[in-house]
């Protein structure tokens, strides 16, 4: 017997979410990020998806779900320093050592400046951390000399 | 605000399971050591609200901004 409870919109297995910038989009349950205490200067966000672009790029759009005005630029530091590497202990890391590095996925946050997209630039110092398995997200903060929160990601 | 007094060496609990402890009082600074759960995020205040800016500013980028920069890596 179904309950009626299961039968709630909330418990679909697929919703509909309006995004900022790619209209609205149908995404799974899980594909759901969930940061627990949401992103400095967004601690309202606490469900994240990520999408991708309809154009050719490393960058991918880190959609908030709870509130639609608010997405983010995210790539892999991969594309942007050889060996970007996370510091054991960082705070929100302690319990990740024990989980597979390939359920970690690491992502950076891009700023574009309005009408100066050239001097875009990737915060190396704040990453963001998702467990795959999980699917919980932090943004960690890196106590790490060369990794600057205004790398510049072209050259001039 | 909630004002204590501390020696060299003693701590506070806060709630069930966050320990600050004073380690080292040197002039001006002083060191503190926290026992925290992994959730807990702990972070120095100007950190915080550095983070805080660089968020919102990232959130401030214009999709048409993005479209241009993308032509980059075609």
């Amino acid at each position: 017997m179904i309950s009626p409870v299961e039968n709630k919109p909330s418990e679909a297995r697929s919703l509909t979410i309006t995004t900022r910038d790619l209209g609205q989009r149908q995404v799974e349950r899980e594909e759901i990020i969930v940061f627990p205490v949401g992103l400095p200067g967004f601690e309202d966000c606490l469900h994240f998806v990520l999408l991708e672009y309809s154009f050719t790029s490393p960058f991918l759009c880190l959609q908030s779900v709870d509130r639609p005005e608010v997405a983010f630029v995210v790539t892999d530091p991969v594309h942007l320093v050889a060996d970007f590497s996370l510091k054991p202990g960082a705070a929100g890391l302690k319990d990740w050592n024990l989980e597979d590095p390939r359920n970690i996925r690491v992502l950076v946050i891009l700023t574009i400046p309005p009408g100066r997209p050239r001097d875009m630039t990737a915060n190396l110092m704040a990453p963001l951390v998702v467990n795959l398995r999980t699917h919980r997200g932090f943004q960690v903060v890196l106590d790490k000399p060369g990794y600057s929160s205004h790398h510049q990601v072209l050259r001039k | 605000m909630l004002i204590l007094t501390r020696k060299l060496g003693e701590a506070l609990l806060i709630g069930k399971d966050i320990r600050v402890v004073v380690l080292e009082v040197r002039g001006k600074q002083v060191r503190i050591g926290i026992a925290a759960p992994d959730e807990v995020v702990v972070l120095r205040e100007e950190v915080h609200q550095r983070l805080t800016q660089e968020n919102l500013q990232a959130s401030a980028f214009q999709y048409r901004d993005l479209e241009e920069v993308s032509k980059s890596w075609r």
